[in-house]
């Protein structure tokens, strides 16, 4: 290659790595690594002797019977709590698969259609299951533990075991935890404008959600209603997805997280537990959903379904989820690490479960229409 | 009187109430057409159909219920439905137009230059092509958009600004920038293949009618590339219309909405029962856009010849371009940059952080160590690339086929072809595997099938067919029909003259079809969730469900882990490929030797 043309080949891929190179530098690490997760420690009894007893005949039904799988249709959970199951119940593999609303009931169409029969159990927030149990999609369980009746719901087939919430999350090298905002009013307090960043409620979802549960029911309607919704969009920079939210605060390019998922938080602060962010959950009016779940009708696996069912609200299985940042709903059980227990969390009053099915629609048109959705 | 003739008598045969046409061997072979094409209006066809209906009905499965024309009428007079349908036109033929103009640029770099580092274009578009919508968008978004982001740094010292300053975050420019770069190396994958069998004898022709280099690019090569890019250029419309990660990432902290995040939102905005009406209101004016894309496609290309590839003096060399070549060669590592590097980086950067995008926390090998050990992770890989492979190859070879019917056969099945080649794309990305079960439900053959391989693999052939056949249907009319018809002529049979002849001369752009085929097939969401079973995981889909967790750093290790098998079965496909096309080309040279030797004896004896 003479002179000439290796001076050009140089320049023609220099100028592009020159490009690159600026691009990755400021990415550059500062920290020290992070610390290991702290794991958590697996261990303990299930329940009471005689729900033990009983589990594990049931166990031993559904090995005899070759059922060797659960197979979700929902949001998977984190991985510990699934192996918590697994390594109490090692001949049984819990398989999610994230098919959600009207996705999961268009599969069950097409299974029953063909067959082909291969989801056992739905779970998801409770609006969606309890729709299901109305069209006759989940089967009536009797559990062996002893759930309260409250827990229970639609002629005995939708089980309510789990919640999860949505706070605010703070940068605590930006501000402290005097400084951060605490109620809604605060929120739109316009000193934070530009310095809030929230997900979108124009795409739906949880931000959609969210903030339609400020507007109905009334009384909700009457403490914080439209005046808090406005006032939000007014101060908030909005991201994509919910996990932007977590990471742009972690990151420092905004103070403040409004609506953060409290399981995001719980798995940054278990990979990082040095990140630089608090979780708070303000006076009066979080927001939470309420999750849901119940074996299906024609599950190809419904003694391997029911011992899924039912451990989940053991001590063991509610326990769990505390320790993988979920809200247990049955009584005595501690909320999940750094958090108040329900009944102190003042969590918002949502519409009854039957009612939420079609109540929620037209308060979450106009908060995505507030959003240019 | 006088009575018939003896010659009348003799020409006299029993009337058939068949014509000619339609008897013996010829009615087997129209019977088994008339079935081929059944099965491909019910495949093909009939989804999309139902989503048309679907619009004017109401009920828990799309295309079912009560007819209403309520839905229906809500959406249109709706103006945030046209605020939408604009937005995503303008996004739609902005991206395409500029995709197109730089992937024919840089395909004609590779094939019809001698620029340096030519051979290692195709591999490395090839590779660029497998990055995740999501992380290139997530890895473009950490360099552009938050004001920490890198290039938001260096703008904020240049112009003086303010630390919470972003000049550039989202919005239409960064929109266009990031999706413009994500389509370049498709458009680059579909022209390679057609610019590669122009002949070198068409340019120096116009050369010596005293053209310049450039206006015989403009006046010769680029008309002749026509149907090629033509049909490119509808395919990449209906990518912006399906587009769904990077409008999310980069048009809705703006405010700009796009169709494909609208119909999602449609279907879910009432929980008790299911908007698809108004979904399917949406997907119409898809419909319409893809039927006047290809409307002027056929207008533009009518019944004119395209074949560059004839018999004898076929020369597709390229040509030297002096200096030239270092800018073109400077042009395609920018692109490069664009398309791949810079969000590759990122997201290997990602795949060690503990959280994704943050690296003020450190770094970990923790992502891989839970990806690694994950209990189906290698099953779901293996898994993928085995489908991945089947599923393009049954589509690379079902778009050659509809192709060459098309091009060689009447117009009935030329419209039937060009039919089922384009229906698939009028279906929303988000909405496609709703619309393919929901239609394959009722049908006694296919509903058993639901839930097995044998559907996922049929569904994968049908949402990727348009796709392959892009691909394929440009370098099938380069062929000049000259070169069948002699091998016709001397005395090869229909199959033999298909296999021999055409498919060796099609086969660039089979195997590119093939590729951009598979790597669709192994990105797709939507379709492995609803046609298979859970154990039948895709690695996309289980990456996707954990960045859905949260889990953004072992979702990328999974992604990147994927990327990589891809590379190395590519890799290995593309040696073996090679060393066929050599035997191939050896065993032909030792038969033409074979032959003339035979035929120097005769002529000695």
């Amino acid at each position: 290659m003479r002179n000439s043309q290796r001076w050009l080949a140089t320049a023609a891929l220099a100028i592009p790595l020159v490009l690159v190179t600026a691009g990755c530098a400021s990415g550059a690490p500062e920290g020290d690594g992070g610390a290991a997760p702290g794991g958590s420690p697996y261990g303990g009894e299930v329940d009471s002797p005689e729900v033990e007893a009983a589990l594990d005949a049931l166990y031993q039904e559904a090995l005899a019977a070759g059922e060797d799988q659960v197979v979700v249709y929902g949001p998977p959970p984190p991985q510990d709590y699934l192996d918590a199951f697994m390594d109490r119940f090692p001949g049984i593999e819990i398989i999610y698969e994230q098919l959600q609303s009207q996705d999961r009931v268009t599969r069950l169409e097409a299974e029953k259609a063909s067959g082909n029969y291969a989801g056992d159990v739905a779970q998801d927030g409770r609006t969606p299951i309890v729709n299901m149990g109305l069209d006759g999609w989940c089967a009536a369980v009797d559990p062996i533990v002893d759930v309260p009746s409250d827990l229970i719901g639609i002629d005995g087939t939708v089980f309510y075991g789990q919640a999860t919430v949505f706070g605010v999350l703070i940068n605590t090298d930006l501000i402290s935890e005097e400084e951060a905002p605490k109620t809604w009013d605060e929120l739109i307090d316009p000193k934070w404008k530009g310095k809030e960043v929230m997900v979108s409620p124009a795409a739906g979802g949880a931000g959609a959600f969210a903030s339609a549960m400020l507007l109905t029911p009334q009384e909700n309607a009457d403490t914080w209603g439209m005046r808090i919704v406005e006032g939000l969009q007014a101060n908030v920079d909005t991201v994509a997805k919910d996990a932007q939210t977590v990471s742009s605060v972690v990151e420092g390019t905004y103070p403040i997280g409004v609506l953060a998922y409290y399981p995001y938080y719980f798995q940054t602060i278990k990979d990082v537990p040095n990140a630089p962010v608090q979780f708070i959950m303000l006076e009066e009016g979080n927001t939470w959903s309420k999750g849901a779940q119940c074996i299906i009708e024609n599950a190809p696996h419904p003694l391997a379904a029911e011992l899924w069912l039912n451990w989940t609200f053991t001590v063991e299985g509610q326990n769990m989820l505390a320790e993988t940042g979920t809200y247990p709903m049955m009584p005595g059980i501690p909320g999940p690490t750094g958090l108040p227990p329900a009944d102190e969390a003042g969590l918002i009053t949502l519409l009854s479960d039957e009612d939420s099915i079609t109540g929620y629609a037209d308060y979450v048109k106009q908060v995505q229409a507030l959003y240019g959705g | 009187m006088t009575g018939p003739s003896t010659k009348s008598l003799a020409a006299w045969t029993r009337p058939n109430s068949l014509p000619a046409t339609w008897r013996g061997s010829r009615l087997v072979g129209k019977i088994l057409m008339g079935l081929a094409v059944l099965v491909l209006i019910i495949l093909f066809l009939y989804p999309p159909l139902l989503m048309v209906m679907a619009a004017f009905r109401r009920g828990q499965l799309a295309g079912q219920g009560e007819w209403t024309l309520q839905p229906f009428l809500d959406t249109i007079t709706s103006p945030v439905t046209w605020v939408v349908t604009w937005n995503s036109i303008v996004l739609s033929l902005v991206v395409a137009i500029l995709g197109l103009a730089f992937g024919t640029f840089l395909a004609w770099v590779a094939v019809r230059t001698r620029t340096p580092m030519r051979r290692w274009m195709t591999p490395i578009m090839a590779v660029t092509l497998v990055i995740p919508s999501l992380f290139y968008g997530l890895g473009w978004y950490v360099t552009l958009a938050p004001p920490k982001a890198p290039v938001n740094q260096a703008l904020q010292g240049i112009f003086g600004l303010g630390p919470g300053d972003a000049p550039v975050s989202s919005g239409w420019g960064t929109l266009i920038f990031v999706v413009v770069g994500h389509v370049i190396p498709i458009a680059y994958l579909f022209m390679v293949g057609p610019m590669s069998r122009m002949d070198a004898a068409l340019d120096d022709a116009a050369r010596m009618s005293g053209a310049t280099r450039g206006s015989a690019f403009f006046t010769v090569t680029l008309p002749l590339l026509r149907p090629s890019m033509l049909g490119v250029l509808a395919l990449m419309t209906t990518y912006g219309m399906s587009a769904f990660e990077l409008p999310l990432l980069f048009g809705l902290p703006s405010g700009i909405h796009v169709f494909s995040t609208k119909v999602l939102n449609t279907i879910n905005e009432s929980e008790d029962l299911p908007n698809y009406a108004g979904a399917s209101t949406l997907a119409l004016i898809l419909v319409l856009l893809v039927v006047l894309l290809v409307a002027l496609r056929e207008r533009f290309v009518g019944n004119r010849r395209y074949s560059t590839i004839t018999g004898k003096g076929f020369r597709p060399e390229p040509k030297s371009y002096g200096r030239w070549q270092w800018a073109f060669l400077a042009v395609f590592v920018l692109v490069v940059l664009w398309s791949g590097v810079i969000p590759l980086v990122q997201m290997i950067l990602g795949s060690f952080e503990y959280i994704a995008g943050v690296a003020s926390l450190g770094f970990t090998t923790g992502n891989y160590e839970e990806v690694l050990t994950g209990r189906r992770t290698f099953q779901a890989l293996t898994f993928t690339l085995g489908i991945a492979a089947i599923g393009g190859f049954l589509a690379a070879a079902v778009a050659l086929l509809l192709s060459h019917t098309a091009v060689r056969s009447g117009r009935f099945v030329r419209v039937v072809a060009m039919l089922v080649s384009w229906a698939p794309v009028a279906i929303p990305g988000v909405l496609v595997g709703l619309a393919l079960l929901t239609a394959y439900m009722p049908i006694p053959g296919l509903q058993k099938l639901i839930g097995t391989p044998v559907m996922l693999v049929l569904g994968f052939i049908v949402v990727a067919t348009p796709i392959a056949t892009r691909a394929v249907e440009g370098g099938v009319l380069q062929l000049s029909a000259e070169l069948e018809e002699s091998a016709r002529i001397s005395g090869a049979s229909r199959a033999t003259t298909f296999f021999t002849v055409v498919f060796p001369l099609v086969l660039p752009s089979f195997l590119a079809g093939w590729f951009i085929a598979g790597i669709g097939i192994a990105g797709n969401l939507s379709l492995p969730v609803l046609l298979s079973t859970p154990t039948m995981r895709t690695a996309a889909v289980t990456a996707y469900d954990l960045y859905n967790q949260g889990r953004t750093g072992e979702s990328a290790a999974l992604f990147l882990l994927l990327m990589l098998a891809v590379a190395v079965v590519g890799g290995l496909a593309w040696l073996v490929s090679l060393g066929v096309i050599r035997l191939l080309k050896r065993t032909r040279v030792s038969r033409i030797e074979r032959a003339m030797s035979m035929k120097g004896s005769v002529l000695h004896a």
